[in-house]
């Protein structure tokens, strides 16, 4: 059995343990690259023709006819691992990541190499970051209470999140969340019974952020449903 | 991708039919899978997969991609569209890929660019293999308002059974979640109708005592206005609860709301009016329990600056209950007092917070309340609190508290008739004769201690020891001496809350551990 035929059935069996039925055939990999360390990219399929492989962000690059007429229809959506030959054609196409394979950036590419260039492909990548939400409760907040962050993630779910408590009068919470969503929350102690509420007692507007990068949020919370 | 085109003022309906439709709620994306057939403008695409950003509002179509309108039919090997202006940029399945823009979604009316246009119009992201909230075969997106998933089975909750249709809104307003229904071991909301400002639910609920019941409720939202929630929890059952909460922003200044339930042959029913008064805050409260009813006016300050970051306020109320049956106990006082008007005053005194050794930060509040009732009587409450606090890493917090509260209910002369001397019998029979000498005079002390581990966002351990010292306090009468908790709470999914916990309270009244609390939610 040959190396690229071993590496093609190990990452076969990753797959099905990761994906379960989602496991789909792989493709052994190519024999251009260094048998030893081969290169790989990591990106999203987005579409796949004769000629071209089409990947998260418009990025296109030439299919070399080495990746054979293997069906990718599954693949679709999925992140992919590619390798590419001398010429920059895309010659393997993986699930997993190879054993021994070296993981690049796809943003490492020479743009000549690709058929259509996305702008920036490796930055548009919808990748996670994290928001630190720190609020900041009124004094007489009872002292053995936990305070909770509510999301529209959850459809506003009264206990969604349990802060922690950095001081007496202070919780913070670290968010992880796509780069470019937005996220609308407020603040309760376990249930809409005790929500925040303004200073005079009246309901509040939600708090809304843009996930544009990690960044730290400051609230304040005036009052309590329950503690006016 | 369509950069310059404005957004279209009508809402528009994007219908997606597909062998598997997956809904991740937290990033509300429709990934598609499998004979993915899309309609939108009167245009159709087929195509191998689809990823639809809903809080966006555009799609990546991919695989064998054919735009169709009548009889033009145009092959891409990606698509990606923007739904409101219902235009389009696709690459090409050509030998030379190239990029196309479609003004209006046509596939006879394109143009060839040189490059991607700006904007993520190819942005998606893989899941790969997460479960999702919802899978579905068929979905309606009405963009800005609300996706509609059919038939909607839930993959990532095991105790959530299927459901022949659920309307996702997207109206991100909390009031539209807002819930009137009693807290419950396990709540699945299955949404049945609705848009941006009102929504239809179905709740599949396990009630501790009760077991398995539905719930309906209905909202009706004017954005943070106002709202308006209706409930029916367990119909039929004895548990039947129903509930009405209304809340309504009159101006800046001005706010109202009014809540009412019905549960147990007993209704309960609350008004509150809030406005800002110059500096002051004025609040009226008229509240109903069966026949008993009250009514109170108060004044507040806001939190004032003293001294050294200390704040104080100060609040006045004066007020009235009613009970047909007499607010004071017959046997002290065979007169009936069916109507009896009190006044109040409270003062509130916050310390700012101090960092202390070993970094530690510690605050404390002070209040002081005493009530004159009508009737020769005062009730006085004088109560503390210190709290310290320590952060030992980023995953590990610590947490002490101290209060201590006094309450005193004076009834001058008559104290011995509303007091008697009176033996307590104890939960295990006996009889606590140290009782005799309660005189309406309450001292409580709560000491507390909370550990908790956050090693992610989503799961949490909490463990509590909670020591008291109470008067009058005896085995199994009053509040365990000695309690701990131990309380884990964790999100499988984005969707899916799970919180288990116990607590051991030593034996007290010859109770050692609770029984195990569950609570599932969304």
């Amino acid at each position: 059995m040959g190396r690229c035929e071993v590496l093609a059935l190990v990452a076969e069996r990753d797959a099905l343990k990761r994906i379960g039925a989602l496991a789909f055939a792989l493709v052994a990999f190519g024999t251009s690259a260094r048998a030893d360390e081969p290169q790989v990219y990591r990106s999203t399929l987005l579409g796949i023709s004769t000629t071209a492989i089409t990947l998260e962000g418009g990025a296109t690059l030439r299919r070399s006819p080495a990746l054979g007429a293997r069906d990718f229809t599954r693949a679709l959506g999925h992140t992919v691992y590619v390798q590419l030959d001398d010429d920059g054609t895309v010659t393997a196409l993986a699930l997993v990541l190879p054993r021994h394979a070296q993981l690049l950036p796809l943003a490492d590419l020479p743009q000549a190499t690709f058929a259509i260039a996305a702008r920036s492909a490796a930055q548009q990548a919808a990748d996670h970051i994290t928001l630190t939400i720190v609020v900041a409760v009124p004094p007489r907040t009872p002292s053995g209470d936990d305070v909770y962050l509510s999301t529209d993630r959850t459809g506003f779910a009264a206990a969604e999140l349990r802060m922690n408590r950095i001081d007496p009068l202070h919780w913070a919470i670290d968010v992880p969340i796509a780069r470019g969503s937005t996220l609308v929350y407020r603040f309760t102690r376990g249930s809409s019974a005790n929500g925040e509420r303004d200073a005079a007692g009246g309901g509040v507007h939600a708090h809304l952020v843009l996930a544009d990068a990690p960044k730290r949020t400051k609230d304040n919370v005036a009052s309590w449903a329950d503690v006016p | 991708m369509c950069a310059l085109s404005a957004r279209a003022d009508a809402r528009t309906t994007l219908d997606v039919r597909a062998g598997t439709l997956d809904f991740y709620s937290d990033v509300l994306a429709l990934v598609a899978h499998d004979r993915v057939v899309a309609t939108i403008g009167g245009k159709t695409i087929a195509a191998d997969y689809a990823y639809i950003d809903v809080y966006h509002d555009r799609a990546v179509f991919g695989g064998d991609v054919h735009l169709r309108e009548g009889a033009s039919d145009r092959a891409f090997a990606t698509l990606a569209v923007d739904i409101d202006a219902i235009c389009g940029t696709g690459i090409t399945a050509d030998e030379t890929p190239r990029i196309l823009a479609l003004a209006k979604l046509d596939p006879r009316d394109e143009d060839v660019l040189d490059a991607l246009p700006t904007g993520d119009a190819f942005t998606v992201t893989a899941f790969d293999g997460r479960a999702p909230y919802i899978r579905a075969r068929h979905a309606v997106l009405n963009a800005h308002a609300s996706v509609r998933l059919t038939p909607a089975a839930f993959p990532s909750n095991l105790f959530a059974p299927p459901a022949p249709t659920f309307l996702y809104s997207l109206a991100a307003n909390p009031n539209l979640t807002t819930s009137t229904l009693p807290a419950a071991t396990f709540d699945q909301p299955l949404n049945l109708a609705g848009g941006k400002n009102a929504l239809l639910a179905a709740h599949l609920r396990y009630l501790e005592g009760t077991g398995g019941v539905i719930a309906f409720d209905e909202h009706l939202v004017d954005e943070d206005r106002a709202y308006a929630v209706a409930s029916l929890d367990a119909p039929a059952r004895a548990a039947q609860t129903l509930g009405l909460s209304a809340y309504q922003r009159m101006s800046d200044k001005l706010t109202q709301s009014f809540d009412t339930s019905r549960s147990f042959g007993l209704t309960v029913a609350h008004y509150a009016f809030n406005a800002e008064v110059g500096r002051l805050y004025g609040r009226l409260d008229v509240g109903q329990a069966g026949a008993s009813g009250t009514i109170e006016t108060s004044l507040r300050t806001r939190e004032r600056p003293l001294f050294g970051g200390a704040t104080y306020r100060l609040r006045a109320a004066y007020g009235l209950d009613h009970n047909p049956f007499g607010e004071l106990n017959r046997a002290a006082d065979p007169l009936n007092y069916p109507l009896l008007f009190r006044t109040s005053i409270q003062a509130d005194l916050a310390s700012p917070l101090f960092h202390g050794p070993f970094g530690t930060s510690v605050s404390a509040t002070l209040s002081d309340a005493q009530t004159w009732y009508a009737y020769p009587r005062t009730r006085s409450s004088l109560g503390s609190t210190a709290t310290i606090s320590k952060r030992f890493s980023s995953a590990l917090f610590g947490n002490a508290s101290v209060s201590t509260n006094f309450f005193a209910d004076d009834y001058g002369r008559a104290q011995l008739k509303f007091f008697p001397p009176t033996p307590v019998v104890l939960s295990d029979g006996s009889t606590w004769f140290g009782a005799d000498a309660f005189r309406g005079f309450t001292t409580s002390r709560t000491y507390s201690l909370d550990l908790y581990l956050t090693p992610r966002p989503s799961t949490d351990v909490r463990l509590n020891i909670t020591r008291t010292n109470d008067f009058p306090q005896f085995n199994g009468y009053g509040r365990p001496i000695t309690v701990a908790r131990v309380d884990v709470r964790f999100r499988p999914i984005p969707n899916l809350g799970i919180a288990i916990g116990r607590s051991d309270q030593f034996g007290w009244g010859g109770v050692r551990f609770s029984r195990w609390s569950l609570s599932v939610t969304p």
